[in-house]
């Protein structure tokens, strides 16, 4: 089966498996405008026989734009650093995958068997789009694009061996094939959609995400869970140069308790106020830099008493007014701000924010689910003591004293809090954090419950390393006339503090180079960074542009150079120009490596009766016979010799006059030929029943 | 004009060499055409095939069409040079040497089996098949024009054979191949055959003044420069192509040329169209080049590099 439909035909597969593939990322949170885009190219690339030329500065000139504008088109996409899933990675190289895969579909196809690259990239794109969160795509996508795939491959690599006609065709085989292939598929299937969040785990790890629980240790909704966190993990947060305490570097505050929970769902950008692009301290202070290695979510963690905040590069920040004030920046990590210290004990800074009347009721609110005996527990701990400083650190002594740190607990029924007061003596952070909130509360300080960070960890003098291990939970106690104090209940042994094993000499080697790419990316070089990036992409665009068209300018001498195979004849060169086009308009364009006969050839008017008919085939034929014996047999000066002169190739004296036997008379007739092709030029465009 | 100027006879001549070969070899029209164009265009012709095409039927038929001497050559492991060449023999009478012709002497030469020789041996056609004459002795000797050998040999997967060095191949104007006829094809031929061998009704029809004629007449067929440009093209393809570790020689663009002229010259034209130049780019070109090891290993053969070749340079319009 041969010709432009059975082409189309064999192109229809390949086509619609990377069609499937780019619906995928389609489909992914988050993609440009570029992916419908390269859909539709990629659709127009099955109708359309028109290929690149195997130039790669041409295909080069078209693949910058097209890079470009997925950069382009994702910049301008608001980055939502809140989003829980970051596939932002996976995005990317799932619209350059598909970048590239529309360029491949457009590229020359072989001669034989199928283009391999359009399927190969087209199961990158796949791969790209398979993070999506989206069930559809196990259910439904990735099976239908496996089923384009095998019947793309369906045609073989290579010509089948002549042997191969005798083979016996055995049909159960076939059968066993498809149904082997059709089982194998189903259980892979149900392999990764069981396996699915492993397997995503596996793959952010491999790309270098971060798995949501790594990039937020500290979520919003915190629920007082059988475990904590990412304990003993080794990511880094944050990095902190200079010296000062920083062992209560508090992220969000929450007010509300119920049923194991502290807080209620905050809607960031409705509860939040912009407060500028730093707070400025009321004088002069001593600082430490930190370095935000991690996003988490544009959190600044700053101690409570902070004197103010100063971001290197200006970004707006906003408090977060259900998050006991919580500060967030919209600036990506890595970046870098100031924190200006407290240098007394009582100067409370920017962060601590007296609670209002409505306020203070929240912060002495005592859940109704709070067993009573921790009433009288709590009556019985701070005993006969008034003053509220006291009282606190009477809480904190007894839980330190009464409780054992452990990673895990068993929470059973019934209200967390109230039974690890009452019956569960070991327990994290979280509890100890919590129960001080309950019991500060009820001695009728106002407290709330705080998440954060313990910097303790010494990398180098004056540097301080803060790790996802050094999540913390603590209270803090607003006391009237010394503001808002933090008040740490966990025992020694469960504060980060107490993890002292450091990561292995590797991972110290690889943290260093973190450390320098992340130098190199902020401060004075950001900008430098910027012009030479930007200058590097300038000299590759400008090189490529000049690579592109050096390589249209020789495409074109190339084409010069075929029309100079004329002899200067430019009404003969003119003749064929107007052949090929009257062709061209009936759907049928010749290859490059064939002749015009040698194409025709293929044609067959019978079933190609809607482009060309019999007379128009007769014509073209005729048409082509005049032109070869003017082009090839006849040189240009005999071509403009008088009518009727005899002339040609064998001018010897062996020919007989008439050359009977060698054919047409080469007596040479210009006019009459020309006349003669263009009649039949004529009878090619108008023939009747034609669709010109 | 004289009659001996006239082409007309040795054209008919030819014709009817065609239309012989033709009851021999039962349709394989086109390849008994390229037999013709080899022995026109002055060259020699490769059959390759697996045992029991007609290889050798084809050559004795051909040898036989053909009023020339016609000597056989089975060449077997143990063929000496001298052999084929002849010598020089020591004559006791008089103490003189007497020069005695090898089977190279002669107008029609089937080399049979030729890879089942040494390589030695093979070389002894070196100078034959280029320069059509034989040196023995710091002697030279002319060979009878025309000059035609036409060898056979087997697929060099069969046990027992040398490959023929490059040189030798690049010396044979065109590689064939016949293949097996179709099944109504082998039934005539089982019937053709059923009371006598259809190369026992042969005869002579030309002679060898007739294929001297044609051979400097098709010198005449006008070949534009624009093909002549195509052809150095696609020769220089080849030698610019990375799975080939040896490209087409010169030699092969001239033969290229050559035969061009005698396609066109066959089909009544006195102008080679691109369409000759495509039709034999294969038999011509395919055998001369070398593959490299890791297209040779990976299953490339070099008529298909010749095919893509074909496909992207473009044809002169």
């Amino acid at each position: 089966m041969n010709g432009p439909r059975s082409a189309w035909l064999r192109r229809l597969p390949a086509v619609f498996s990377g069609l499937i593939a780019l619906f995928a990322v389609y489909k992914m949170e988050g993609t440009s405008a570029a992916v419908p885009i390269w859909t539709a190219v990629v659709l127009l690339s099955a109708f359309v026989p028109v290929r690149l030329p195997d130039n790669a500065g041409i295909q080069w000139l078209l693949r910058l734009p097209m890079l470009g504008f997925v950069i382009a088109s994702n910049l301008w996409r608001s980055v939502d650093i809140v989003n829980m899933y970051d596939t932002h990675t996976m995005t990317w190289f799932g619209e350059v995958c598909a970048a590239e895969l529309t360029l491949a579909y457009w590229a020359q196809e072989p001669r034989t068997g199928i283009a391999m690259r359009p399927l190969w990239l087209s199961g990158l794109v796949l791969f790209a789009a398979s993070s999506t969160p989206d069930e559809n795509f196990l259910v439904a996508i990735a099976p239908a694009y496996f089923c384009a795939l095998l019947v793309a491959l369906r045609t073989p690599l290579r010509p089948p061996a002549p042997q191969a006609k005798n083979r016996k065709v055995v049909p159960w085989r076939h059968a066993l094939a498809v149904l082997c292939v059709l089982l194998g598929g189903a259980g892979i299937s149900a392999i990764l959609s069981a396996q699915k969040s492993a397997l995503t785990q596996w793959g952010m790890q491999l790309l270098g995400e971060r798995m949501p629980i790594e990039a937020g240790a500290l979520s919003f909704n915190t629920t007082l869970g059988s475990t904590f966190g990412q304990r003993g993990s080794l990511t880094r947060a944050l990095r902190i140069e200079g010296e000062g305490d920083l062992s209560h570097l508090r992220g969000a505050a929450y007010t509300n308790y119920s049923r194991g929970s502290w807080g209620s769902r905050a809607v960031l950008g409705e509860d939040e106020e912009s407060i500028g692009t730093e707070l400025e301290p009321s004088r002069p202070a001593p600082t430490v830099r930190v370095t935000r290695l991690l996003n988490n979510r544009g959190v600044v963690f700053a101690p409570i008493d902070c004197a103010g905040l100063h971001f290197a590069e200006p970004t707006i920040l906003f408090r977060v007014k259900t998050r006991g004030g919580m500060i967030r920046a919209r600036a990506s990590a890595p970046s870098q701000y100031d924190i200006a210290l407290a240098d007394r004990a009582d100067n409370q800074g920017p962060l601590c924010v007296p609670p209002t009347d409505a306020e203070r009721r929240l912060l002495l609110a005592v859940p109704p689910e709070i067993d009573a005996r921790v009433r009288r527990l709590g009556a019985t701990i701070t005993g006969s003591i008034t003053d509220p400083r006291r009282r606190i650190e009477a809480i904190a002594y007894y839980l330190t004293t009464h409780h054992h740190y452990s990673l895990r607990i068993d929470i059973g029924s019934g209200d967390p809090v109230s039974n690890f007061l009452l019956q569960r003596k070991s327990a994290h952070c979280e509890y100890f954090a919590s129960a001080a909130v309950i019991l500060a509360r009820l001695a009728g300080v106002p407290s709330r419950y705080v998440i954060g960070y313990s910097a303790h960890e010494q990398d180098g003098p004056r540097v301080t390393v803060v790790r996802q291990r050094d999540a913390h939970a603590w209270a803090e106690c607003w006391l009237d006339g010394a503001g808002w104090v933090v008040l740490d209940a966990t025992p020694g042994d469960g504060r980060p503090d107490a993890l002292k094993e450091k990561p292995n000499i590797f991972a110290q080697w690889i943290e260093r180079l973190q450390d320098a790419v992340t130098a190199l990316k902020l401060g004075a070089h950001r900008r430098a960074l910027l012009l030479l990036v930007g200058a590097a992409a300038g000299i590759i665009a400008l090189v490529t542009l000049i690579r592109g068209l050096l390589g249209l300018l020789e495409a074109r001498r190339e084409r010069g150079r075929n029309l100079a195979y004329f002899s200067g004849d430019a009404e003969l060169a003119a003749l064929l120009r107007d052949f090929e086009s009257a062709v061209r308009r009936l759907g049928l364009v010749c290859p490059r490596g064939k002749t015009w006969l040698e194409f025709l050839d293929t044609v067959d008017p019978a079933a190609d009766a809607a482009r060309l008919t019999g007379q128009q085939l007769g014509a073209a034929l005729s048409f082509l016979e005049t032109y070869n014996r003017l082009r090839f047999g006849v040189s240009s000066t005999e071509r403009q010799a008088p009518e009727g002169a005899s002339g040609g190739t064998l001018a010897s004296t062996r020919v007989t006059p008439d050359n009977r036997s060698l054919g047409p008379s080469v007596s040479v007739a210009p006019d009459r030929d020309f006349a003669a092709m263009r009649s039949d030029l004529s009878r090619i465009r108008h023939a009747p029943g034609s669709t010109i | 004009m004289s009659e001996e100027n006239t082409i007309e006879a040795p054209l008919a001549a030819i014709r009817k060499i065609e239309h012989s070969l033709s009851e021999v070899i039962r349709g394989k029209k086109e390849t008994t055409r390229l037999v013709l164009i080899g022995l026109l265009s002055a060259g020699h012709v490769l059959l390759e095939d697996v045992p029991g095409t007609g290889k050798t039927t084809l050559a004795k038929s051909l040898a036989r069409t053909v009023e020339g001497i016609f000597h056989r050559i089975q060449f077997t492991p143990d063929l000496l040079p001298a052999d084929i060449l002849g010598s020089n023999v020591y004559r006791p009478v008089d103490g003189s040497f007497e020069f005695r012709h090898g089977p190279v002497f002669a107008n029609v030469v089937l080399a049979d089996e030729i890879n089942r020789t040494s390589p030695r041996t093979q070389s002894a056609l070196l100078e034959v098949m280029s320069e059509n004459h034989v040196t023995i002795d710091g002697v030279e000797r002319p060979l009878p024009q025309p000059f035609f050998v036409i060898a056979t040999q087997n697929p060099i997967e069969f046990h027992g054979t040398y490959p023929l060095p490059e040189a030798q191949l690049d010396r044979f104007a065109v590689r064939l191949t016949l293949g097996y006829p179709s099944k109504e094809q082998e039934l005539e031929v089982l019937y053709s055959q059923n009371d006598t061998h259809p190369f026992d009704r042969l005869v002579s029809v030309a002679t060898c003044d007739d294929v001297l004629v044609l051979q400097q007449a098709v010198k005449q067929v006008r070949v534009d420069r624009s093909v002549a440009e195509y052809i150095v093209h696609l020769v220089d393809a080849t030698r610019q192509d990375i799975r080939l570790r040896l490209g087409v020689s010169p030699r092969g663009s001239l033969t290229l040329y050559r035969t061009a002229q005698v396609r066109a010259f066959l089909e009544c034209r006195n102008y080679v169209l691109p369409e000759d130049v495509k039709a034999l780019a294969v038999p011509v070109l395919a055998h001369r080049m070398l593959l490299d090891t890791k297209a040779k290993y990976g299953g490339i053969l070099p008529q298909q590099i010749v095919e893509e070749l074909l496909e992207k340079t473009q044809v002169p319009r």
